[in-house]
């Protein structure tokens, strides 16, 4: 009876955690399929010319291209970045090992308005206000801890003797890299860089800190009109949105499914 | 990547690796390619902890060493350090006479098997030999015959298309192998080569890791904690406690003329009757608790008064219902009996501090002595050791 009970509850709360966390989200994708300039969750006039209007919108599309440019060179800058600094940090010794991580985890840890305020005055001084290098730099900066504890945790589960047994096979240090360590990464390596692209598309406070009229980005641009003008085209912005990530993301479980299989 | 050369010492090193992967003789997998190995005083402290202590050792070429030792004897770390993956703290390694102490490990061009076999997991079966192969930019159409003759010898032909996950424990310890000799290292090394592996399959690899050892002509060193592979596989035994030789030498002899008592317990069982040594009729005899004497050898220069351990191996003595005429006889009384199998293993009291073990082959032994039973014990004079303590 009483587990009866507990199975009824338990399925009461995972009723409201989709009622209250995920349809918030879900709803914009309807919403965004509607001609009526109007926001309703069941669209009262079905069709694409939302999107048809977006995509015929220069300047959308202008602010589009830029945060996917930005995104995709936060995502190299901060792969590299936190690769080379999960090996490196991982031949410290366990003090000096703790204090880097700290540091560089800490974007993650310090509220984003903070660094914002504190980017905005170094910015200023490097001239680098409203400069997509600007943006790019602190967008791959707190993505930084993400790619450094997922890199991390897969290096550190590799065993080992595996570097040795390469060395005593005739490898270099930088081959038993490339051809050992790297393929064993592969998969952390994607998840890595697929966070860190969907931790700058869609970062807004640096942004608004640091962007000029100029170089501003999608979520910017959205916040924008948010405030200023509720255009029709919102919904499927915000679609968009969410739907570029997944594209980036599901190639990345597609291989990691394809190599779960194959061993 | 080109292979760099700077330090002096090692130019003889790389280019003999380069002749040996140049495939001269390609039919035969390095057949008589052993180097002699010397370490010579070498050592390992970790801070105040000293792993290793000053430690010598040769090896000739061809010959398969093993080190044995306890967990914690150093063992291991003599090995890694032979190899290049520890940096010693002195001493020196030398190998066809060659110094390697400074040459990092991917030029020394060794064999090295693992304990847990490392074979790399992304990799094929035959990608894991060719390994070696590729990085020393041996051609294709040669990589493909050295590793499918490797595979051949190691007795996995047709597996080379499987990757190490779909192996069984002892076909994975055979590509460890083929991916250890196929570049015909002069120089194998083994860590704890069988502990992972089931007691039965690990009796079948030993003979067979000392067959293909054999054939190939390959200097080993081996490292087991574990005593009786290492009676049975090696050449030479060196047996390491806390970090230094305890004692080495061929098995049988190390086996028959323990050194220490750590040697005598850690080789096999022992008996040891702890005493002083007596003189009795100009023949130096063993006293214990003042009351009972084994004849000890004479030629062993005792003086009065040495104090000595006494070991005799159990299966040395003989059991029997009536005393002989051996050169040591004791009558005692069977405490108790225990079947192992092939053998009979009897506790007897002859009234010293503790009951001596006696091994007997089963059919001698299964029904003919029981507990409580009389029985004479006898031993001769030759198979009692006496360490100086």
């Amino acid at each position: 009876m009483s587990k009866r009970l507990f199975e009824a509850g338990l399925a009461v709360y995972g009723c409201a955690v989709i009622a209250f966390l995920i349809l918030p989200i879900i709803v914009i994708i309807p919403m965004s399929f509607n001609a009526a300039p109007v926001f309703e969750v069941i669209p009262s006039q079905p069709s694409f010319s939302q999107y048809q209007r977006l995509f015929n919108s220069p300047e959308w599309l202008t602010v589009l291209w830029r945060s996917v440019e930005i995104a995709a060179s936060a995502m190299v800058t901060s792969t590299i970045i936190g690769v080379l600094a999960a090996l490196g940090t991982l031949r410290l010794g366990s003090r000096a090992r703790s204090l880097f991580e700290a540091m560089l985890i800490s974007p993650q840890i310090v509220p984003s308005v903070v660094i914002a305020a504190s980017a905005y005055y170094v910015f200023a001084l490097l001239g680098l206000i409203g400069s997509i290098a600007g943006i790019v730099i602190m967008h791959a900066l707190i993505a930084l801890p993400f790619v450094l504890i997922l890199v991390q945790s897969r290096l550190q589960s590799i065993n080992p003797d595996f570097a040795q047994a390469s060395a005593s096979l005739g490898a270099a240090p930088l081959q038993t890299f490339w051809l050992i360590t790297m393929p064993q990464l592969r998969l952390a390596l994607i998840g890595a860089a697929v966070l860190a692209f969907h931790v700058s598309f869609d970062e807004v406070v640096l942004s608004l800190f640091l962007s000029g009229a100029r170089t501003k980005t999608l979520p910017v641009k959205l916040w924008d009109s948010i405030m200023f003008e509720v255009s029709p085209l919102l919904p499927a912005i915000s679609a968009l949105v969410i739907l570029i990530p997944l594209l980036v993301i599901a190639p990345a479980i597609w291989l990691q499914r394809r190599s779960k299989a194959n061993t | 990547m080109t292979r760099v050369v700077s330090p002096s010492t090692s130019k003889g090193l790389a280019t003999r690796t380069k002749e040996l992967a140049s495939g001269q003789g390609r039919s035969s997998i390095g057949a008589g390619a052993g180097a002699d190995v010397k370490v010579d005083r070498i050592e390992k402290r970790f801070g105040s902890h000293v792993a290793v202590q000053p430690t010598s050792f040769e090896v000739p070429a061809g010959k398969l060493v093993t080190l044995v030792g306890p967990s914690g004897s150093g063992k291991t770390t003599i090995l890694k350090m032979i190899a290049g993956f520890e940096e010693p703290s002195g001493g020196c390694v030398l190998i066809s006479g060659v110094d390697v102490t400074h040459i990092p490990a991917h030029k020394r061009n060794l064999g090295f098997v693992f304990q847990q076999y490392a074979l790399f997991p992304h990799l094929t079966v035959a990608e894991n030999v060719a390994y070696a192969l590729k990085m020393r930019r041996v051609s294709r159409a040669e990589i493909r015959t050295r590793v499918s003759e490797t595979l051949n010898l190691v007795r996995l032909d047709g597996l080379g298309e499987r990757y190490p996950s779909q192996l069984s424990g002892g076909q994975q310890q055979r590509v460890a192998m083929a991916r250890a000799i196929v570049f015909r290292p002069p120089l194998l090394l083994m860590d704890e080569p069988m502990s992972a592996l089931d007691k039965r399959l690990r009796d079948e690899m030993q003979y067979e890791i000392r067959n293909l050892q054999q054939k190939l002509g390959i200097t080993t060193i081996a490292v087991t904690h574990d005593q009786s592979e290492a009676l049975v596989m090696s050449d030479v035994i060196v047996v390491l406690d806390r970090g230094a030789i305890e004692q080495s030498g061929p098995p049988q002899q190390v086996y028959k003329h323990p050194r220490s008592e750590f040697v005598a317990t850690f080789l096999g069982e022992s008996n040891i009757l702890k005493g002083t040594v007596a003189f009795h009729e100009g023949k130096p005899w063993l006293a214990a608790g003042g009351v009972r004497r084994v004849p000890l050898v004479e030629s062993d220069g005792f003086r009065d008064g040495d104090v000595v351990a006494y070991v005799v191996r159990p299966e040395s003595i003989t059991v029997a219902s009536e005393k002989r005429d051996d050169a040591v006889t004791f009558v005692g009384r069977v405490v108790d009996t225990t079947f192992t199998g092939d053998a009979v293993r009897l506790r007897i009291d002859l009234g010293w501090s503790e009951p001596i073990v006696a091994k007997v082959l089963s059919r001698h032994g299964i029904s003919l002595f029981q507990s409580g039973e009389e029985v004479a014990v006898s031993w001769s004079l030759a198979d009692g050791t006496s360490i100086r303590c």
